[in-house]
């Protein structure tokens, strides 16, 4: 076969597949792409005069669990084979591609990236497995939610009723004495309800995390897991009760209750340790934290003993603030999850 | 050891069980109630509790004002998990009685917890004499230290 034949051949392929093929170069730079490759890929953003760059089209890579990150970027690879990415497209959407990226020139650094829209077998499974997510995200919300109402109903109407009840006697009650100890009984009722009530609303939402920020309100927290679950936390803040952006301390405070919760419920241990510093240095500036039990300690890969919702929602909460979080356990090594939050 | 922690430890001993505990009887109508005893735990971390009313183990036998007898915690649905009831868990407890200790008014004055750390079935028959035997010793020292307590 002519050699002329086959260039001639890989440009008609080239110009013609249905699949987008883009030549990258080292920094990212695209060299050139396919027609169909312009016509998907939205270039908006994309200024003439200036050379193009992936990275304005690349939204992430799908890790799984519903997660899309940033991290180790095929961008360095020598070869990357069928793999989930995200690309913006000319519609305005972000949509799923299954790529495949290959160096070709080691010299120049080129690779060669191709693209394929996601079989409709893919997304569906991830649909699926988004739809499964939801319903357990739902399941919990109601489950919190008859919580609630039991601990109201139990608690609060039993107890009003009872109060209320108590209180209808009085008029009939003509001895002064035994009128003042009726009261008095009341009185007592009245004030443990109030005391329940209140309890209620704080352990829906400190009130203290908005007046009196986070230091005191995880301090108020700790002492209440203390008398709860028989836990000491002990705790290393330093922040001179400083507050900060609302956000933030709320993430923060979530993610280190959710760690003691689960040390309570699985690390089987007397106490945890909880570090909490700010930190402001060359590398940059930002809140760091860290929870720790040297208990049970658990397998990563495993099937979670309870809803694994938990570390699902911290993952959540502090990439909406741009920080990270990694959990490190191992069976019988205790559990760590630390973390940081850029401030 | 005082009294009360002779006749809990006569109590654990006689029933084979693995924990007695009995809450404060000097506080039962407190916002929170705490475990004064507990004979025969591996640890301390049942001291540190102190749960409002109307929560755990004290809480429900408060509400009914009855018994609670489980053979095999496994076997029954907890309301909220085992986690509600942190008793159970510190002490890895998997069967256990959980009775009421009343006053001569008729007031609930205290729970006493006998627990087991392996599944145990539970007869009527013996049910009720452990109840006998808590009620004519437990029940009578508890009253006993009540009123001299409430005389100094
Ligand atoms: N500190 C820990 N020690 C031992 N095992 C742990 C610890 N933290 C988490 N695990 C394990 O990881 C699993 C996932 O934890 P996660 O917080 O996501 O869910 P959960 O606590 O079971 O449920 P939820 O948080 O919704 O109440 C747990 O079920 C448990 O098996
Ligand atoms: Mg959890």
């Amino acid at each position: 076969m002519k050699e002329a034949n086959l260039i001639g051949l890989l440009e008609a392929m080239f110009h013609q597949s249905k699949e987008m093929i883009l030549f990258v170069n080292g920094d990212g730079e695209i060299v050139y792409m396919n027609a169909h490759a312009s016509r998907t890929l939205d270039d908006t953003d994309y200024d003439k005069s200036q050379f193009q760059h992936i990275c304005s089209h690349c939204q992430g890579m799908y890790v799984g669990e519903g997660r899309i990150e940033c991290n180790n970027c095929y961008l360095h690879m020598e070869e990357k084979v069928t793999f989930q990415v995200y690309m913006r497209t000319r519609d305005g959407s972000v949509e799923p591609f299954i790529a495949n990226f290959q160096r070709i020139d080691p010299e120049e650094g080129i690779s060669v990236f191709t693209l394929n829209p996601l079989s409709e077998q893919l997304k569906t499974q991830e649909m699926e497995h988004q739809k499964r997510l939801t319903q357990r995200i739902i399941q919990a919300q109601e489950d919190e939610r008859k919580r609630i109402s039991r601990d109201l109903h139990d608690g609060v109407t039993q107890e009003l009723l009872n109060v209320l009840l108590e209180m209808r006697l009085f008029k009939y009650i003509e001895d002064h004495d035994a009128l003042t100890e009726k009261m008095q009984k009341s009185e007592e009722s009245l004030s443990r309800l109030l005391d329940y009530v209140r309890n209620i609303s704080v352990e829906l939402r400190p009130a203290s995390l908005d007046d009196l920020g986070l230091e005191a309100a995880l301090k108020t927290h700790f002492k209440w897991v203390e008398r709860q679950y028989g836990m000491t936390v002990e705790c290393h803040l330093d922040m001179h009760n400083k507050r900060f952006n609302p956000e933030v301390e709320t993430v923060v405070y979530r993610i280190i209750q959710e760690a003691i919760f689960n040390a309570a419920k699985y690390a089987d241990v007397e106490t945890v340790e909880v570090d909490l510093h700010e930190i402001e240095d060359i590398s940059g500036h930002s809140l760091n934290f860290e929870i720790r039990d040297g208990g049970l300690g658990f397998d990563l890969n495993s099937h979670p003993l309870g809803t694994g919702l938990g570390l699902f929602g911290m993952n959540e909460r502090v990439s909406s603030v741009n920080g990270n979080v990694t959990i490190d356990s191992a069976p019988g090594n205790g559990t760590t999850v630390s973390g940081s939050i850029p401030l | 050891m005082d009294k009360m922690e002779k006749i809990l430890s006569d109590v654990r001993e006689k029933f084979n069980f693995d924990t007695v505990a009995l809450t404060d009887v000097e506080c039962s109508r407190c916002h929170s109630i705490k475990w004064k005893y507990n004979i025969g735990s591996t640890n301390d971390r049942w001291r540190k509790i102190e749960l409002r009313s109307g929560k755990g183990l004290p809480g429900i036998v408060m509400k009914t004002g009855k018994s609670l007898v489980v053979d095999a915690i496994e076997r029954i649905e907890m309301d909220g998990g085992v986690f509600q009831y942190p008793m159970i868990k510190i002490e890895r407890l998997e069967s256990f009685i959980a009775m009421p200790l009343w006053n001569d008014t008729e007031e609930v004055i205290g729970i006493v917890l006998l627990g087991n750390r392996q599944s145990r079935h539970f007869l009527q028959k013996e049910y009720e004499e452990i109840k006998e035997y808590v009620e004519r010793h437990l029940r009578q020292q508890i009253l006993k230290e009540l009123i001299a307590n409430e005389g100094s």
